[in-house]
């Protein structure tokens, strides 16, 4: 861009927050005012984004929850009409129950395996940087269509799932057209893209400090008691961002659900989560308007659970500095 | 200097975003003296098949209109409309559009179509009568059928003759059909008798409305059928489940989007004839014949329905040469021997002509003419909000056959949607 090639003097003060101004009282810059225009020269792409991109629609979409729109004449005002409907819409009610299950169920799985591997691939071990890369690479393409697509056929009807289950005996035959495995299936789909949440787990065990775990090994610890007992509380803060965000994006899952089962949520509605049904009620039913009150529920509640998370993280995360 | 390009550099980003939706009066047309160069867009839905032959008409047409560069896409039909519902909304639909007759209520109701009556460029006089009023809302010309396709049902004889069982001929009784289809799946292996759309779908549903002498709709635009009408249809459904009519839908929603008779998982499937054309693309097409449905009690339930439909977009800032290009597409016999009858039977007589007398397109053409005699009227065109709430028929039926939903729940559900959908 133009902009970019515009000489800009690099500011000489350290930035606020940056440990090296960290703990120090802030000054006010000494530099010419330019260097402030200079940052927010810099900051308008990403702001134009905000504004343009999120905050808006965003607003947008807080003012046609409380309408009745179909995309194609003028949104009318009906007051608090999409959120009493909502009291008495099944379908919500089952597409809620369906994502509250894949969160419940399928965040821990992905938190327990992306751990399970960290810890592995903590150890010493010749070419470690190469598996790391390796169980890190499914992420890189993860929520592509193309990979929920190859995913549906890996658990068909005699496809590699199905071979090796009936392999030692067990016979299930497709999973993507029966209502009680669906579901798991797009969970193990979660699972296998644990890179993300893996990464930051490796950064927080190679932050446990050696000496506490020789020291709780002195004291008769052995590995299970070592990890439960001074491995997890350090790295607790890791664990809970990881908690939070993994829970956040499964309330968000969408691609490999409408992949399997499109817009109606086959098989048998086992597979419409919360956001396939707001998708459809938007963009096949129209009802752009309820479909923004459904947005906005999901915000809420998304809010509210997070609210939990960090109310009861007070108990369980220990940051290292508390400890002392 | 250094402040406009700034400026530039900051319109960049939102520009692009509109340029891809697709203003469209750039100049690649190549500029033969004095006539404006003219870009159009151009969406359908459809198979590599129909892409192929698309293509070839575009040629065609550009060779024909120097001035005219006609920039084609295309997707498959379930998220075509998905698309087209956006572009709607931002008053950027595409400039000629191939149109489902399912759909053009709900888009002429809100005056997003173009009116086809007072140009000039398209002459409609050859289309036969009964064909063209299809394309009329509220006495507005908005769509251009391209050809009529009947009901029928689609056999695949190889595999009725690896099972020893008698293939479905015209002249059958619905209780011989199903007979036919029970035995087929109790004498092979992985194979059944026909598929959900058959017994389940909304085309099912219709005919058998139209055979006991009800309609879908009712003229003002309200369901012709009530509550017991569904719960009886959705009942015979899982009877027909339960008596091996019907492939299993564990089955069916595992291959989609593979059709079962394309597959070769089913003998059968009843679908508009035209378009056993799509089962053409599967790697060792079968060889498929098309047959008479049953009647029922009253009524054959056939019609000729308007098979695809061309629209321009209320949107055009080109209205002649949207109504030139829909012209060359009816008119022009040459695009009748590209198409032949993947598109319906051509609506021209000149397209008629010059189609192949040969494989599918021969077929086709025999079995309306077999049919003529049984044709009722054809219904007028589904009101607004059907579109969205024959989805919704689509997912009762699929989750009251995976038994995760009850016929009742399933009424239940259907008539409140239908409430907010049709009267929205």
């Amino acid at each position: 861009m133009a902009s970019v090639q515009r000489p800009v003097s690099v500011p000489r003060q350290g930035i606020p927050g940056s440990p090296a101004g960290a703990g120090h009282s802030f000054k006010k810059p000494s530099g010419p005012k330019r260097d402030n225009r200079a940052g927010y020269l810099f900051l308008t792409p990403w702001l134009l984004g905000l504004v343009l991109l999120t905050a808006g629609p965003m607003l947008a979409s807080l003012y046609l929850a409380f309408t009745q729109y179909d995309l194609f004449s003028a949104p009318k005002w009906i007051g608090l009409g999409n959120f009493r409907r909502m009291l008495t819409d099944q379908q919500l009610h089952s597409s809620a129950v369906v994502t509250a299950i894949y969160v419940l169920v399928g965040t821990p799985i992905k938190l327990a395996s992306a751990l399970a591997v960290a810890v592995l691939l903590n150890a010493r071990m010749r070419g470690m940087s190469f598996y790391r890369s390796a169980f890190y690479a499914p992420s890189l393409i993860g929520s592509s269509v193309s990979i929920a697509i190859a995913w549906r056929l890996l658990f068909s009807e005699e496809g590699f799932v199905d071979q090796m289950l009936s392999a030692v005996g067990i016979e299930l035959g497709g999973w993507a057209g029966n209502p009680e495995l669906a579901m798991p299936m797009l969970m193990a789909l979660a699972a296998w893209q644990f890179g993300a949440p893996m990464v930051i787990f490796l950064a927080g065990l190679k932050g446990v400090p050696p000496e506490l775990l020789e020291a709780a090994a002195l004291d008769g610890a052995g590995r299970i008691r070592r990890f439960f007992s001074v491995t997890m509380p350090m790295i607790s803060p890791v664990l809970f961002f990881n908690l939070l965000l993994e829970t956040i994006n499964a309330f968000q899952a969408f691609t490999a659900a409408y992949i399997v089962g499109g817009a109606g949520g086959a098989p048998g509605g086992s597979t419409l989560f919360y956001t396939v049904y707001l998708y459809a009620r938007a963009f096949v039913d129209r009802q752009m308007g309820y479909a923004s009150a459904l947005a906005w529920l999901l915000m809420v509640v998304v809010g509210i659970i997070a609210g939990i998370y960090f109310h009861s993280s007070r108990r369980w995360v220990h940051y290292a500095s508390e400890a002392q | 200097m250094g402040r406009t390009r700034k400026a530039a550099a900051l319109t960049a980003a939102m520009s692009l975003a509109a340029l891809g939706l697709g203003a469209c009066t750039d100049s690649n047309g190549g500029g033969d003296g004095g006539v404006e160069p003219v870009t159009l867009t151009f969406t359908w839905w459809g198979n590599d098949d129909r892409a192929g032959r698309m293509n070839e008409a575009i040629a065609r047409y550009q060779d024909l209109n120097e001035h005219v560069t006609i920039n084609g896409s295309f997707t498959d039909y379930g998220s075509y409309f998905e698309v087209r519902t956006t572009e709607a909304a931002a008053r950027n639909l595409p400039d000629v559009m191939l149109f489902d007759y399912l759909y053009i209520s709900d888009y002429a109701q809100r005056d997003l179509l173009l009116t086809l009556d007072s140009l000039e460029s398209l002459d409609m006089s050859g289309v036969d009568a009964g064909v063209i009023s299809a394309g009329v809302i509220g006495a507005q010309q908005v769509a251009v059928p391209l050809g009529t396709n009947v009901m029928s049902v689609i056999s695949n004889p190889a595999v009725y003759e690896a099972a020893g069982v008698e293939a479905p001929a015209d002249g059958v009784s619905w209780e011989e059909l199903e007979a036919t289809w029970q035995e087929l799946t109790r004498t092979s292996d992985g194979v059944y008798g026909t598929d959900n759309t058959t017994i389940a779908g909304p085309t099912a549903l219709e005919l058998v409305l139209l055979q006991n002498g009800q309609t879908m709709f009712e003229p003002d635009g309200s369901l012709g059928f009530d509550e017991q009408d569904l719960t009886a249809f959705l009942q015979s459904v899982l009877d027909a489940e339960a008596d091996d009519v019907l492939v299993p839908s564990r089955i069916e929603d595992e291959i989609s989007p593979q059709f079962a008779l394309a597959a070769g998982v089913v003998g059968s499937r009843m679908g508009w004839d035209n378009t056993f054309v799509q089962f053409l693309d599967a790697e060792n097409a079968p060889e498929l014949t098309l047959t008479v449905p049953p009647p029922g009690s009253s009524e054959s339930g056939l019609y000729a329905k308007p098979a695809l439909m061309l629209s321009g977009a209320a949107n055009t800032d080109h209205p002649e040469e949207v109504a030139a290009f829909i012209d060359f597409m009816i008119n022009d016999a040459e695009i009748g021997r590209i198409f032949g009858a993947s598109r319906g039977v051509p609506v021209t007589e000149a397209q008629r002509r010059a189609m192949s007398a040969e494989g599918t397109d021969a077929q086709i053409v025999e079995y309306q003419e077999r049919v003529a005699d049984l044709l009722m009227q054809t219904p007028a065109p589904p009101p607004a909000g059907w579109s969205s709430l024959e989805a919704h028929l689509v997912r009762i039926a699929g989750e009251v056959r995976h038994q995760t939903l009850s016929v009742e729940d399933a009424v239940a559900q259907f008539f409140q949607e239908a409430e907010t959908l049709l009267n929205g």
